[in-house]
């Protein structure tokens, strides 16, 4: 089998996947991070997680910075940068670091975020999935 | 969109990256988190295994300040009744580590 015909049914086996997806009805979140990941589709990488990130707006995460900081919050918001917008933070050892012991809804820049600490319920794994395949195969197809 | 207006002319923590925690009012920023500060106070922690009643943690007063967005890690909105409420100069901390690829 050529490399050209193995990618072919690979993109033919995720269109099906997606078909029968789509055939499901989902939960109405679900069918919002759809509408968001098929706008995402047409323009970058980024905007995928950026997409991503909206849907986990109110849910608690903890991110853990470069500078081995990690702050735990309610997501309030998310920009293009993925700057990240806290609210109810609470430092995870705040005895080691009580700098933010007065604060208590913080705007985190993107650029020095190391990890986001998602919970597991909040994300459809296979969704997000397919989506970055997609994403990875509308690249290579741009870059022939 | 832009996120920091929300906190314009109120008083935030800075932390950059370098480890600095910079407190001061915000009086502008960009959309590549460029800040000014004004009234810009630093705050030196002693570490961890110092006695705080012989060495005081620090506070310095720095004035007017611009801060290039690169070095930017968090900027916090403080509370000011419970910011009041903090002896700061009898409070330890570990220091930050520096980050290398902010960019």
């Amino acid at each position: 089998m050529t490399a050209k015909t193995r990618r072919h049914l690979t993109l033919k086996f995720i269109a099906k996947t997606l078909q029968t997806r789509a055939s499901k009805s989902p939960s109405p979140p679900l069918i919002r991070f759809r509408h968001n990941l098929n706008r995402a589709y047409r323009t970058s990488a980024t905007m995928l997680f950026f997409s991503f990130f909206k849907t986990l707006v109110d849910h608690e995460v903890t991110i853990e910075l470069k500078n081995d900081l990690s702050i735990r919050g309610t997501l309030k918001s998310v920009d293009q940068f993925l700057n990240i917008k806290l609210d109810e933070i609470q430092v995870v050892d705040e005895v080691k670091y009580p700098h933010l012991s007065a604060v208590k809804n913080v705007f985190i820049r993107g650029s020095v975020v190391r990890y986001v600490h998602l919970p597991a319920n909040a994300v459809d794994t296979a969704l997000l999935e397919d989506a970055t395949r997609r994403e990875a195969a509308a690249q290579a197809n741009k870059a022939k | 969109m832009s996120q920091l207006t929300a906190y314009i002319d109120k008083t935030v923590t800075v932390i950059t990256s370098d480890g600095r925690t910079l407190i001061g009012t915000l009086l502008g920023h960009d959309q590549t988190t460029n800040l000014i500060l004004q009234n810009t106070r630093e705050r030196i922690f002693q570490t961890l295994d110092t006695d705080v009643e012989n060495t005081p943690s620090e506070i310095v007063e720095h004035g007017l300040y611009l801060i290039r967005g690169d070095n930017v890690l968090v900027c916090g909105l403080v509370d000011e009744k419970m910011d009041a409420e903090i002896n700061w100069t009898k409070v330890r901390a570990q220091p930050f580590g520096t980050v290398k690829h902010a960019t």
